[in-house]
Order: structure tokens, then sequence, then C-alpha cells
């Protein structure tokens, strides 16, 4: 490079480097002066779902058309546990998020996100809101709530299904097991039968302890007990100890489990929706990843309820929206506004619900009719299904038993307090009884038992 | 990586000129001439030979060829030396499908800008140190020499904090590329390969430019960079290997997927696509880090073996 | 333009050299040197400014967060040693430091001698040497995480390269990362077969600068291959093998990228180490504080280390 300019491009850098961090300098004030007030947003689909986008930036011109003194800046980004303190931290956190089930009760311990209590009080539906999926937003020491279980992505565990592999195996593809034995003895026929994993587990990211506290559910243990005014272990009992014992059964005495059980639930999804996993637990939702995003095939995915023994109870999943620490009042209210709007709205307004599937399904590939867990009343939800029916694409037979069995299970929320970290000290037991042949489930949930009540203390 | 590069061309005149390949003399000529040692030279050769290439290349060799084959081929034929059918297409459909051409392009910007700001903190600390030698000099030097003590990974949490809003300018950093460039010139290892190069220049040579009425700067243009093309290429050349490589850092400094380099979507994007794909996103990572090993191979591989400071 | 133009012409004026330095060695006057010491710091301003908010800094801001319980929206509290206590309490802790000092051991037995050896068979070679090198120093040049998740494949027990290729000679299927007793061991594989190229290539680099002087007195006491390698080679070598030594145990002991992708430090925390366990308190929990003080932790290992090998530095080279 030539003398003379090489000096010049040094010193153009070094300008750049000063004059640029110092642009790159962003800070979002919401609130003005004249009355108005700008939110950012989550929850705008990315760009590779363009239809759904349009109708969600639609719905966010006719939101500001209605509150003109309200302005939304929308995003495609989406929680990320990582770095979501230091976003708020720096004030980048978005005001209105939306973070899965698992998270708000961290939020709340960790004073986060908003009290919303006041502004949900004064929405008219806030009686008819089902106050079981108020639970993983309030604080149980105060009442105080945070925020809402978003009623569109809100399912309760159950048995996801190939009924491909199910008819190959001789099983019935419309009754899927509804006990963990039968569990047992399909995911060995389908082993047996057709050499693919019977039934998959997850066990990584907190996952495998997920499982397990629906597991402990069905059999009518739980995860938490109150002693005294504090919250301490409870699931070295019995419940536990016994859906541990039947999938180390599962992988090492009928060997119908593969041998690949470090897996997050993205890979079980993937592998489920190459054919390649008979069973496994989720919600009748993930059929969305499996057909739009891995490409699995829509009729041979079928969903049934939680498997039971004794315990006649699934726990609640899904995603939940929340509003961050750093909003001002008039934000908070702009926020709360937003969110009864987009999330809440179509599930108890009929009209507003087939508008949306309306828009929607422009996009053929978008699956539309996908049960829920009722966000209101029983008969709201009826007739918002009926509203929806003329835009239904899924086959609604796939999902008649996670429909049928669910109606007679009790809807059961995570364990109270520090429930990640319940979670976290579980992976590593389900990693061991699906990778250990003498794993001693008892020892292993005693020694785990053990790790958690210091994080419970530190919890509470 | 490399360690301290010795000044100037190293010694070579003991060796015959047309063998640039420097090679040591635990096996004398007149070992060569004894026939067993013939042989079992050429054995072990051969042996080694073989390995390096099924250890060392042969994942990458695998790597090229599951790029171009059906998904199916890598759980179903994983040991089949060529694919079933070419699907060159895999490469495009992850260059434009995954948005991999994006994240590469991602990755160049990255590792420029990290090589100019830390060929700017390099070159001119290692300027005013070695040659201007202020009477702080050494205190400040021996600040930048014990960050070489700290890893950087155990001041992560600060560091991040630290971007994302920087003490009196109050600017956050984080998810803009400077997030990345600016903590890469925080980088002692390269002031002190500079510097050390610096300091073997003669020292008559500023002197007579000083006579000639040359300020700081018309001597670090006019005779220090010139002479220093050699360590400036190294320093290059694994500023920009580095940054390629590097994970940790822009794994928690960009969070937003528009940004992120290629090191960063990689797990992404192995979670939630085909696999096929996946591997011809692999091979795309790798490709031009190879292409600058291939065409700057003797300048690498001098980099790393320098001399490592110890006496040989 | 090569820099020996430049070398040359300077110093083809000798004789003026002289008297100039007379002159202007480094300047007397005290207001030229402060003058000098003011240029200096204008041309130490991108160092000061990189290194003051990117390195220094961090260093106080961290021991700071180490005291401190903060959910960085609200003022930080002052608590004293309660995140180290909390820290050393958590009985991952242990597992984390057992794990990890497991991947640091089995990295030298199995990362250490194999470049060695690599490196005293290529340097008697006379032919394709540059072959040798260039395959050996291929996987160095990847991008880790490409090398991580190649190799996750491979290790898959049902489909993966390995189980395929070991299956042919009747060996396996082996469980690789999905049992407690060999996750760490395919992990410390995967990082040996990146990481060994460096190594091969500074032990090379060494290897032919020992004199040949010494192998020919050694010779003409007659002493064969094997005697000469023992006893000239390894111990000329030394220096190179405490520094690399060293280098390779500070930077094992960070491991963060085989664990955190190929295993999340499962099966059963067997792969758990303490830069993932760091990971996890500041960016899984939001405990910048414990985080913090881990990190301090780990800081005072690691410097210790550092120091040993800044020492061993001066002195090999001063030697």
């Amino acid at each position: 490079m030539h003398r003379s300019s090489f000096a010049r491009a040094f010193g153009l850098v070094m300008a750049c480097a000063l004059v640029g961090s110092v642009a790159a300098c962003s800070s979002g004030s919401g609130g003005g002066s004249d009355g108005k007030v700008s939110i950012t947003v989550q929850g705008m689909p990315p760009k590779s779902d363009p239809a759904s986008r349009k109708a969600f930036l639609d719905r966010v011109a006719a939101f500001e058309k209605a509150n003109p003194k309200i302005t939304i800046k929308p995003t495609d980004a989406t929680w990320d546990a990582q770095t979501f303190t230091a976003k708020l931290a720096g004030g980048s956190a978005e005001t209105v998020i939306t973070a899965p089930l698992t998270e708000p009760q961290g939020l709340i311990a960790r004073r986060q996100v908003k009290d919303l209590t006041a502004d949900l009080k004064a929405w008219p539906q806030y009686n008819e809101y089902n106050s079981k999926l108020l639970a993983p937003t309030k604080d149980a020491a105060t009442g105080k709530v945070y925020g809402l279980t978003a009623p569109i992505g809100t399912y309760s565990m159950g048995l996801v299904y190939n009924r491909a592999l199910f008819a190959k195996a001789g099983l019935d593809p419309d009754k899927p097991p509804t006990t963990w034995e039968e569990v047992r003895q399909a995911a060995k026929a389908i082993h047996d039968k057709t050499g693919q994993v019977g039934y998959a587990e997850t066990t990584t990211n907190n996952t495998g302890g997920w499982h397990l506290t629906s597991y402990t559910y069905s059999r009518g243990g739980t995860m938490e007990k109150r002693q005294g005014d504090k919250y301490v272990p409870a699931f070295t009992g019995k419940a536990t100890t016994d859906a541990l014992q039947l999938l180390h059964d599962m992988r090492f005495v009928d060997n119908s489990m593969g041998s690949n059980q470090l897996q997050s639930q993205m890979d079980v999804q993937r592998r489920f929706a190459a054919g390649q996993i008979g069973m496994y637990t989720d919600g009748p939702n993930a059929v969305g990843p499996i057909v739009q995003q891995y490409g699995g095939r829509l009729k041979d995915f079928g969903a049934g309820a939680l498997p039971q023994d004794g315990g006649n109870a699934t726990q609640l999943g899904g995603s939940v929206v929340m509003v961050t620490a750093r909003a001002t009042a008039a934000q908070t209210s702009a926020a709360v506004k937003w969110i009864l709007a987009e999330y809440l709205k179509p599930a108890y307004d009929p009209k507003e619900a087939a508008k949306r599937d309306k828009m929607t399904s422009a996009d053929p590939k978008i699956l539309i009719g996908v049960p829920r867990v009722a966000s209101f009343s029983e008969q709201a939800q009826q007739k918002v299904n009926a509203a929806r029916k003329p835009y239904v694409n899924v086959p609604l037979g796939n999902f008649q038993p996670y429909v049928d069995g669910n109606a007679e299970l009790k809807l059961l929320t995570e364990p109270p307090v520090a429930a990640q970290k319940v979670y976290a000290a579980l992976d590593p037991v389900v990693q061991a009884v699906l990778t250990k042949k003498n794993a001693d489930p008892a020892a292993l949930l005693d020694k785990a038992a053990q790790q958690v009540s210091s994080d419970l203390e530190r919890g509470q | 990586m490399s360690l301290i590069i010795d000044e100037g061309p190293r010694q070579t005149s003991e060796r015959p000129p047309k063998d640039t390949e420097p090679f040591s003399r635990l096996v004398s000529p007149h070992d060569r001439r004894r026939r067993v040692v013939r042989i079992g030279l050429r054995i072990t050769e051969i042996v080694v030979l073989l390995l390096l290439i099924a250890f060392c290349a042969g994942p990458i060799l695998w790597m090229l060829k599951a790029a171009v084959s059906p998904s199916s081929d890598i759980v179903a034929r994983p040991l089949s030396l060529w694919p079933s059918e070419n699907r060159f297409g895999n490469l495009g459909e992850a260059l434009s499908g995954l948005e991999i051409g994006r994240y590469l392009l991602n990755s160049v910007y990255l590792a420029g800008g990290c090589l100019v700001v830390q060929l700017i903190v390099s070159t001119s600390a290692g300027f005013a140190l070695s040659v201007l030698k202020p009477r702080y000099g050494k205190v400040m030097y021996a600040m930048i020499l014990a960050t070489l003590l700290v890893p950087a990974t155990v001041s992560l949490v600060p560091l991040y904090l630290t971007a994302q809003r920087m003490p009196g300018l109050g600017v956050n950093l984080i998810n803009s590329f400077w997030a990345i460039w600016l903590p890469a010139g925080a980088n002692a290892f390269n002031v002190l390969l500079v510097k050390r190069f610096f300091d073997g220049i003669p020292a008559e040579l500023y002197e007579a430019a000083r006579v000639d009425g040359a300020g700081p700067l018309t001597l670090l243009w006019r005779i220090v960079l010139p002479m220093s093309r050699p360590v400036l290429a190294v320093v290059s050349l694994f500023t920009l290997i580095a940054a390629w490589k590097e994970f940790l850092w822009p794994l928690i400094a960009l969070t937003d997927p528009q940004k992120q380099p290629i090191a960063v979507a990689l797990p992404t994007i192995a979670k939630t696509s085909d696999q096929g794909l996946l591997i011809a996103g692999l091979l795309l990572a790798s490709v031009p880090p190879l292409l600058l090993f291939i065409a700057f191979q003797r300048q690498v591989v001098n980099g790393v073996g320098g001399d490592t400071g110890s006496k040989g | 333009m090569s820099s020996l133009d430049v070398r040359t012409g300077p110093r083809g004026g000798a004789v003026r050299k002289t008297e100039t330095v007379a002159h202007h060695a480094p300047p007397r006057n005290a207001r030229r040197r402060l003058r000098n010491d003011l240029v200096a710091l204008a041309f130490l301003l991108p160092a000061l400014f990189c290194f003051g908010y990117f390195a220094w800094w961090p260093l106080v801001r961290g021991l700071e967060l180490s005291f401190q319980q903060t959910n960085l929206v609200d003022p930080a509290q002052w608590v004293g040693l309660s995140n180290f206590q909390h820290v050393l309490d958590d009985p991952m802790l242990a597992t984390a430091v057992k794990n990890t000092l497991l991947f640091a051991g089995l990295a030298l037995v199995i990362g250490f001698p194999l470049p060695l050896l690599l490196a005293v068979q290529m340097s008697t070679l006379r032919r394709l040497a540059g072959l040798y090198r260039y395959l050996v120093y291929l996987p160095v040049m990847l991008p880790p995480v490409v090398g991580v998740l190649l190799w996750q494949m491979f290790y898959d027990p049902d489909h993966g390269l390995f189980n395929k290729v070991l299956g042919l000679v009747g060996l396996g299927p082996y469980p690789w990362l999905q049992s407690t007793h060999s996750a760490m061991l395919s992990l410390v594989l995967e990082s040996t077969w990146a990481g060994m190229g460096s190594a091969t290539l500074i032990y090379l680099a060494a290897l032919t600068r020992v004199p040949p002087e010494l192998y020919e007195a050694a010779e003409t006491d007659g002493a064969r291959i094997w005697r000469r390698m023992w006893h000239i080679t390894l111990p000329q070598l030394r220096g190179t093998v405490l520094l690399l030594l060293l280098m390779q145990l500070i930077g094992t002991l960070q491991v963060f990228a085989e664990p955190y992708l190929m295993t999340d430090g499962g099966p059963e925390n067997a792969t758990v180490t303490v830069l993932l366990l760091i990971y996890r308190y500041a960016f899984i929990d939001g405990d910048y504080g414990a985080a913090s003080a881990m990190s301090l932790l780990l800081a005072a290992a690691l410097s210790l280390l550092s120091a040993v090998y800044l020492w061993s530095t001066r002195r090999w080279s001063s030697s």
C-alpha cells in the first residue's frame, strides 16, 4: 500500500473508531411530554414466515390507529435467557416480552418484570380469565400478577406419537397408550417391529427435569412441598422414583429407547419428524415445529393425553407475555393494552378469532386448529372454536385422543420456587438412569434433593 | 497461538541452499546409508503419513463428501467414499436457505474490523513503547503484559457488563460489531510481538531520520512500518484466523441473529436444520480459513513454529 | 518493496549516525522529555482505550461484582463474602473442578506426547515435509465450532462414523458421549485433534534448531539414533516442552466450547467444567455476583500458572 494512502487510511479508521463507537449509542426512552408513548414489543413473526409477519404488522397498524397516542415498535427478536438480564440493564430489552412458562417465576423473584395487577384488574374480562393460567405469572406470596399466559401457545403436556409407526407396529393409531405401562408395551412393540426408537426422552437444557415433573404429576406426586413457611424438595417419593425406574427399564430391559440419550427438545422433534421416534412427551402444538420446520408429515402426527398412573393430572406448558421492569407507568398501561388486544382478544372474541384465522390461512403452510387449553370459560372456548372451524386445516381426528383424555385431567403448574434450578438438578438424574445400567433412581434423587435445597433457600 | 517471533530472517547459511525445508540432524547422512535405518525410516514415514491422512484430514475429507451428498447418506452409508448422488445444490441451498451467506459475510466483517483495530493498537503502542520510550513506558508495558496473566474468559462477565454500558460514555456496544472489534484491540500478545520486533530495528535509523527533521509520525510511516512487514503479516494472519474462530465472546455479545458470525450461528443451525445442509454449512464456514492457509501456508507454519523464546 | 531496501539505505550513512546519537539519544532536556512523553501518550491512546475499557476495567469491575448482588436494574447491594460462600457451598463446584482437572489431565496424557513424537518423526523427513506439516495443521485452521459439530456426528452411537468404522473390525458399538465413563475422553479426543497441529509445529521448529554439532559429536562417540534422541534431542527441547505444557494447562483449564456444544455438561454432570458453570451462573441464572466470584477463584488458579509461564519464558530465554 502506498505510504500516504496508508497514513490517510490509518487516520480515517481512528476517527471512525471514535465517532462510530459513540454513534453506536442506543437508547430508547419511551415517554414523551405530549402524552405520547412508545413501546417495543416482541412477537413479530420472522421474515421466513412472510404471511404471518404481514398480518402482525397490519394488526400493529390497526392498533396504532385505534390508540393514536401509542407507538408500537415491533421486533422479531425472541426470548433469550442468556442475554435478557444484561439487555434489561443496558436499556435495550423490549417493553413487552414473551417467554417460556418456565421463566416468569425467576423474573419475578429478581424484580425484572413489572407488576401489572392494577392495569389487569381494570380489564373487563379479567374475572373470566382461567385462574389456573395466572399461577405461573403470580407472586404466590403477595398475590400480585406480573403477566398473562399467551393463549395461542398454551397447552398441557401430552403424548406425541407417530401414527405411521404405530400402524407398522400393529398398534391402533387412534388409541394411543393412556397409562405408562401401555407406553412401555407400545414402545417395545415399535422398537421390535420397526427398529426405530419406541419412546424418546429429552435430557438437556433442563427438559429432563421438566418432563420428570410431568411424569411425577401423572403419578400423583409433587416436586416441592410446603414445610412450615418454606418450600422444600418433594421429588424423592415413589411417584418420581417409579417414573425414573420406568425410563430405566425401557432403556436397559426392553432396549426400546435407542442409544442416543443426550438430546434437547429440538433434537427429538427433528428426529421425530424424520420418522425415527415412535413416541415422546410434548404438547400437541409440537406439530408446528415438527411439520413446518423439520418437514415431518402432518398425517403421521398424533397427539394423546399424558399417560397416567394414579395421578390424573398433567402439566401446563406454553409461554407468557410480560412487561419489563424499566417500563414507565404510561408504557406499562400501553403495553397491557397491546397484550390484551394482540394476545387475549382472539381467545374470547369469536369474531376476532375468525378474522385472525382468515388472515393466516393466506399461507396454507400455517397450521390452524391445533387444540389449546381454554383461556376463558369452556363455553367461550366452544364459541371461538365454532367460529374458527371454516379455517381449520389440521386433521382434527389426530388430536382427538388428546382432547378426550385431557378433559379428565387436572392441570398442574410448575414447582413454585426456583423451578429452573430444580430442573437443572434433575437433568443429570434423568441422564443417569438412561445411560447407566446400574443407576439407582432413589439415591440419585436424594442427591439432587440435597443440591436443590440450598437453591430453594436462596430463592425464597 | 504463535509465540515470540524472532526478529529478522532466520540463519540459513549452514544449510544447503536448495534445501528450504528445515530438518533435524538427528538422523545423520551416515545413518541414512545404513539399510536398516533406511527401511525403518521409510516405514515410519508411510505409516505416519497414512495416520495423518486418516486422523487429521479424514474428518475434513468426510465433510467435503457429506456436504455434497443427500442427507440420507449421512445416516445410511457414512462410510461410502463417494456420494450416492451429487448434491452440489446443498451448498447453494445452505448459502441462501440457511442464510449462511449472511453469517459468512458477518464473519468477514468482524475479522476485518478486528484486524484493523489490532494493527492500529499494536503498531501505535509498539512504536511508543519501543521507539519513543516515554518515562512511564515501563509501567505501561508491564500493565499491558499483566493482562496476559489473566485469561480473557475469566473477566467475561464484567467485560460483558462494560460493553453493554461503557463507563463514562454510557454507550451500549452489545449487538453492534464494535462489541467485537474494540475488545479485540486489547491483545497484549500482539503488542508484545510488535514491540519486540521494533526493538530489533537499529536505533541509528531513527537518529538519522530525526536529524533530517522527521517527526515521530514520519518515523513510524517511513521507517518502522515498511521494515515491519514480516511481523505485521504474521500478526494480521493470526488475528484473522483467531477472529474467524472466536466463539464464546460473539455468542454473548451478538445475540441478534442478523449480526452473528458463522461460528455462533452454526450451533443453532445444527439444532434446527437438515443434516445434509448443516454439513454444507460447516464446509462453507471452513473454506475461508482453509483458503487463507493454502495461500499463506509458509507464513502460518513459520509463525506458529517461530522462535519460542527458548534457546534451541 | 522489500524491507531490505529501507534497511540498506540509512545504514549507508554510518558516519553521520555516530554524531547524531550523541545529540539525540534520549532527550536530556526536561521540556523535551515532557514533550516526548506527551507525544508517546498520543500514540498510546488507542491502546489505552482498548486496554482500559476491555482489559483493566473489567478486572476491577469483576472484583467489585464478586462482592455484590445485582439484578442490573436496581442499585447493587454489597453482600460481603456471601457470593464466595454460595459458590463454595455449591456441590457442583467440586464436580466441575474435578471434571476440569480430568479434562486437563487426559488432554495432557493424550495430547502432550503425540505432537512431540510426531515432531521428532517429521524432523527427520527429507521429502514431503511440507505435506506432513500441512496435514497436521489442517484441523487447527477450522473454526472450533465446525470441529465440534462434525465430531458430534461422528460420535453418534447408532449412525456415527466412529462406531461404523470400529464395527468393521468387530469393535463396539461404544457409547462415546452417552456414558459418564467415556464422555470426557471423547471431548479430549476432539480437542486433541483440533489443537495438536500447533504444538507439533512448535516442537518441529525447536527440533530444527538443535545444533547439528551435538549430534555429530554423539555420533562420533558411537551413540545410535535412539540414544541420541534420548540424550540430545529431548534434553535440548525441555524449554519448549515446559512452555507448551504450561500453555496447554492454562488453555485446557478454560475448556468451554466442547462441553457446551457437545454435551451441555452431561451425562449426569460428567462434563460440567468450571467455565461452563460460570457461564450458567451468569447467563442462565442471571447471578452475576456468583459468576464473578467463581471467575475470581479461577483467575487465582490460572494466574499462578501464568506466572510460572512468564517466569520460565524469561528463564529459558536468558539461560
